[in-house]
């Protein structure tokens, strides 16, 4: 034995942390040496003596300074609260670090948040402006029933008075109900199990995140409603009995597309106005009482400004056929590009037809099962959507089977025909050939319907009403007859002419205001025709 | 059962859940420890009282994660230790035990030679502790003076199984030889 390792072996021996083999080892050196019989008595005494050594004092005044900072510190942190209690209350909860503490403090304070948007959208669907159309009555009847079954079970008194139901704080215990399936529970009657579940966070911030967007679908659908309803009106169908009833009942209504008729009267040559999504600049605030009054006889007695609000943000998308004796160019906004489309126009319109049949197939069949079917279209989805897949002559595996949701549907419908359209390559403004149709197209728009522009016209010419390749294509000057017999303009039309206009300018020269007038947009053709 | 008489498992729980009362036994039960280890560590009483001080500040503010095993004691050392060494490397040097603040070990011994003969012994051992290397000595201080297991000794230490054992063999060894006069 290394007498170099004997401490070290004694040592594991009289703190009993060696193994099997280094104890037996120990034990024979104790057992054969006596020498290492002494050391471990003299470890286990000076072990004994250093265990006995008493324990410093620290100085009276050095303890109590300790004691103070670490009391200010304490007391800096701790609330106004009993601290025994604190410690009491506390005992039985689990640890926790400052970060998590944070975070905990942070959840409540999220909690909170969601339980005030929630109430916020309640109380703006009860005051919204509903009208009489019993889906919607429905529909906002039911946040209240849920605030008036909290306020009831809180504070009775509080039941008598709607309003003071709705705005009372939320209880994060009982959030108002929202959620569909607690709807068609309330709408039939009874409580579901899930209203009776409604506490946990989990459904309140499912409730807080679809919220928002059923309003805003539902604004969305109302705002769509009442546009078509404007253009009716602008028709000359306000005050029939076949008029649409939009306004009167916005948002349960199936989704309607707005869908702006075409400028001119059936087969005139036109400009029209395709995607409204293709959002472009504001319409032109300042124009012309002139052609307004002209332009804007048949209105409804609503306030210009109001119309041309309206129409802000999605004015500029149009498509123009210019034939030449090289042929005809399409051209067209895509994506906020002036583009040059290929000429596949009877394909396109074959597949938009189609598309379009196949959507209004999808949204009849899916708003049938909407209002009566729901239950059974849920079972047969799958078989249904293999149907109609067999129908359009898609695979089914193409298809996902999925609830029927008509206004998804409706939403896509146009998306679908965007879809199908081919896409067009950027123009370049630099060619003198591009430059001369966008000034013609230009002069298109700025005519307006009865007052053709002298200059250029000759050389475009646009689609009849029905759609592109809907009729016979002619070139030549088009524009004359039919809108010069007068064809009338409503407001959201005119407007939207004008920021086509102003949009196709700005290309040709950035320095044009985005609010020009169509005074500044006349010349400024003018000045870039002379040019 | 009074707060007091508490685990420090259960108070290092409580104090974690927010109780400062906790934390205020817990430095009642350790502040005097502390301070003793790092006086016989340092060897400077006023640097003693400091760290002993910063000790607890430092652990009061940012508390250890983790709700495992009772760790406050290792971890109020550990800090103390790390304090302590740190202070040394800036100083260079270790300081002298004032003679003033030396313990009477003599305790309730009613014979004075008695109490004379452990007040020697007591002397002696401080002195041939204090002749330890630091990594010798500080091991003697937390395992067998101040009576850490051997696993919160390698807590504090950060040091493996083995090399505490050997820290300590060696360290005992130098105070046995100091003591007796004797080499192996």
């Amino acid at each position: 034995m290394n007498d170099d390792r004997r401490p070290e072996l004694l040592i594991g021996y009289l703190e009993d942390v060696l193994d099997e083999e280094e104890r037996a080892e120990a034990e024979a050196l104790l057992a054969q040496d006596p020498e290492a019989q002494a050391m471990l008595e003299a470890y286990q005494d000076a072990a004994a003596a250093l265990g006995a050594l008493p324990l410093p004092e620290p100085p009276p005044a050095a303890s109590e300074a300790a004691y103070a900072a670490v009391l200010a510190a304490m007391s800096a942190d701790a609330p106004a609260e009993d601290q025994d209690s604190v410690g009491a209350s506390r005992a039985s909860e689990p640890a926790q670090p400052e970060g998590e503490r944070a975070r905990g403090q942070l959840i409540v304070f999220a909690r909170w948040f969601v339980a005030a948007a929630c109430l916020l959208i309640v109380a703006t669907l009860a005051f919204d402006d509903g009208g009489s159309d019993p889906s919607r009555m429905a529909r906002r009847a039911e946040p209240q029933d849920s605030a008036r079954r909290e306020s009831e079970l809180e504070v009775p008194s509080a039941a008598e008075d709607d309003l003071a139901a709705q705005l009372a704080p939320p209880t994060p215990a009982a959030p108002p109900s929202a959620d569909p399936a607690d709807r068609g529970a309330l709408e039939g009657g009874e409580r579901s199990p899930r209203d009776e579940q409604a506490n946990s966070l989990a459904q309140r911030e499912e409730l807080a995140a679809e919220l928002p967007l059923r309003k805003a679908r539902e604004e969305l659908a109302r705002q769509r409603a009442e546009d078509a309803d404007a253009f009716s009106r602008a028709q000359g169908l306000e005050g029939r009995d076949d008029a649409p009833a939009s306004s009167a009942a916005p948002a349960p209504q199936p989704p309607r597309r707005f869908q702006p008729r075409p400028r001119g009267a059936a087969g005139a040559p036109q400009a029209e106005p395709r995607d409204m999504a293709d959002a472009a600049e504001p319409p032109q605030a300042d124009a012309p009482p002139a052609e307004q009054q002209g332009a804007g006889a048949a209105e409804p007695p609503r306030g210009p400004s109001e119309l041309e609000e309206r129409s802000e943000g999605r004015a500029a998308s149009a498509t123009w056929v210019v034939a030449s004796a090289g042929g005809e160019r399409v051209y067209a906004f895509e994506r906020g590009r002036l583009v040059l489309r290929p000429h596949s126009e009877e394909g396109f319109a074959r597949g938009r037809a189609g598309s379009a049949k196949k959507a209004r197939g999808r949204q009849a069949k899916r708003l049938s099962q909407d209002e009566g079917e729901r239950p059974e279209a849920e079972a047969q989805t799958a078989e249904g959507a293999k149907r109609e897949a067999l129908a359009d002559g898609i695979a089914p595996r193409a298809r996902r089977a999925r609830p029927p949701r008509a206004e998804e549907d409706a939403e896509k419908a146009p998306e679908a025909e965007s879809a199908l359209r081919p896409p067009g390559r950027a123009v370049d403004l630099r060619d003198p050939e591009t430059r001369r149709d966008v000034l013609a197209i230009v002069a298109l728009e700025l005519a307006g319907p009865s007052k053709p522009e002298p200059t250029s016209t000759a050389r475009l010419r646009s689609e009849p009403a029905g759609g592109r390749g809907a009729g016979p294509r002619e070139s030549g000057p088009q524009k004359s007859g039919p809108r010069e017999s007068g064809p009338r303009e409503s407001g959201i039309e005119r407007s939207l002419r004008l920021a086509r206009a102003r949009r196709l300018l700005r290309l040709l020269d950035p320095s044009l205001k985005r609010d020009a007038t169509l005074e500044d947009l006349r010349q400024a053709l003018r000045s870039l025709e002379r040019r | 059962m009074g707060e007091d008489q508490r685990s420090d498992e259960e108070l290092e729980r409580l104090w974690k859940g927010g109780s400062t009362p906790a934390f205020a036994v817990l430095f009642e039960r350790y502040h005097r420890r502390v301070y003793g280890f790092v006086l016989r560590f340092t060897r400077d009483g006023h640097l003693a009282e400091d760290i002993a001080q910063r000790a607890f500040l430092n652990i009061y503010k940012k508390p250890p994660p983790g709700t495992g095993r009772a760790r406050f004691k290792s971890l109020i050392f550990t800090v103390a230790r790390n304090e302590a060494i740190n202070e040394l490397k800036k100083r260079g040097r270790r300081g002298d035990v004032p003679l003033d603040s030396a313990p009477d070990p003599s305790g309730d011994d009613p014979s004075p030679e008695a109490a004379a003969r452990k007040r020697e012994e007591a002397e002696r051992l401080q002195e041939a502790l204090a002749e330890l290397p630091e990594d010798e000595r500080e091991i003697l201080l937390l395992r067998q003076v101040e009576g850490l297991t051997f696993r919160e000794v390698c807590d504090v230490t950060g040091l493996s199984r083995d090399a505490v054992r050997w820290r300590l063999a060696r360290g005992m060894e130098r105070l046995r030889e100091a003591l007796t006069g004797t080499v192996s």
